[in-house]
């Protein structure tokens, strides 16, 4: 602010929001300039005067009616259907995903244009295999071997 | 859910009168103030689970009633919402509603009275983003940084709209003072 350049810099002095090298560099240049020590106390005299504004009390009956509509539900945390499950409402939710999701999956496996990336369940199958943990040849004569991890193709990929 | 409402009412109790006055210095009148006021409770009570509880809840309280605001400046007129006219407060009854300095003598009153009028026309003559960062600052007394994340700007644009808004603040006040509002 050597020349006057930033007066705005002036309101931020007077706030104290400025690092301390830009206010030393203020105040060493408002000893030397009439005009910014007049427009600093300007700014002084006008926040003076507003922070003097009589502060406005809400009135009572504007609290009360709003403390009387804070009676109604919360939408984001009370749902009327978890109402009855306060307790096992996680847990059966929980089971319920994992449901839905093994369904998904399972009726995904069913569609013949979805690819899904079978490798790693055919190396499962193999060491179930070999451990004969399985029926032998129970994956390996089925279509599913043409489905190589290499060919899969990401539905969702651009 | 009752605890809830009841942890919120305190909220109400805590904050609200910080949240009317904003309002107030905002709309310029009682009625929007109200209005205002009550919807951006409504609006944190509903949103509620969306409040970062890390940060203030009376910032967090006053970007939702300055957005109200906002909008409701863009859905309607400036005029409407800040009417230096018609809700002046006066020309109503409004004043009257306010508390008065039971203190104060008669004519110390009714030279605060004017002095306020005055700086509430000086600031209802004022551009909304000054008006909204000057109030924050000199009136609610907030950091740059809390009026910055209030009205969803940088440091920078702070610093300033609260010098212009103070610079055209001055000026429309001087002006009212050479009309011989004051006495």
């Amino acid at each position: 602010m050597s020349a006057c350049q930033d007066q705005s810099l002036l309101s931020a002095y007077l706030d104290q929001e400025i690092n301390i090298r830009d206010q030393e560099r203020i105040k060493f240049h408002l000893a030397s300039c009439d005009s910014c020590r007049s427009e600093l106390e300007s700014l002084r005299l006008t926040k003076a005067t507003l922070f003097a504004a009589p502060r406005r009390a809400a009135p009572p009956e504007l609290i009360a009616r709003i403390e009387g509509k804070l009676s109604g539900p919360f939408p984001s945390y009370n749902h009327s259907w978890t109402g009855g499950l306060p307790r096992l409402g996680i847990p059966v939710g929980a089971l319920a995903t994992a449901l839905i999701a093994a369904l998904w999956l399972g009726l995904k496996q069913k569609d013949p244009d979805h690819y899904l990336p079978l490798e790693p369940l055919m190396t499962a199958h193999s060491r179930y295999t070999a451990e004969s943990l399985v029926p032998q040849g129970t994956l390996a004569s089925s279509d599913y071997s043409l489905l190589a991890y290499g060919d899969y193709e990401d539905p969702d990929a651009d | 859910m009752k605890r809830r409402s009841e942890d919120f009412r305190q909220l109400l109790r805590l904050w609200g009168e910080k949240a009317y006055n904003f309002a107030y210095r905002l709309s310029g009148n009682e009625q929007d103030a109200q209005d205002l006021m009550q919807e951006a409770f409504m609006r944190a009570y509903t949103h509620f689970s969306s409040y970062d509880r890390t940060r203030p809840f009376d910032s967090w309280l006053l970007r939702i009633l300055h957005n109200i605001y906002l909008d409701g400046v863009r859905r309607y007129s400036h005029n409407h919402m800040v009417s230096l006219d018609i809700h002046s407060p006066a020309n109503g009854s409004a004043w009257e509603q306010v508390l008065p300095d039971q203190q104060a003598a008669p004519g110390d009153e009714i030279v605060r009275r004017e002095t306020d009028e005055m700086v509430q026309k000086a600031l209802n003559s004022t551009p909304v983003h000054y008006r909204t960062a000057v109030t924050l600052r000199d009136i609610e007394g907030l950091s740059y940084e809390e009026i910055g994340k209030i009205m969803g700007c940088p440091v920078g644009t702070v610093r300033s709209r609260i010098h212009q808004g103070r610079v055209l603040i001055r000026r429309a006040y001087e002006a009212l003072e050479k009309e011989g509002k004051i006495q």
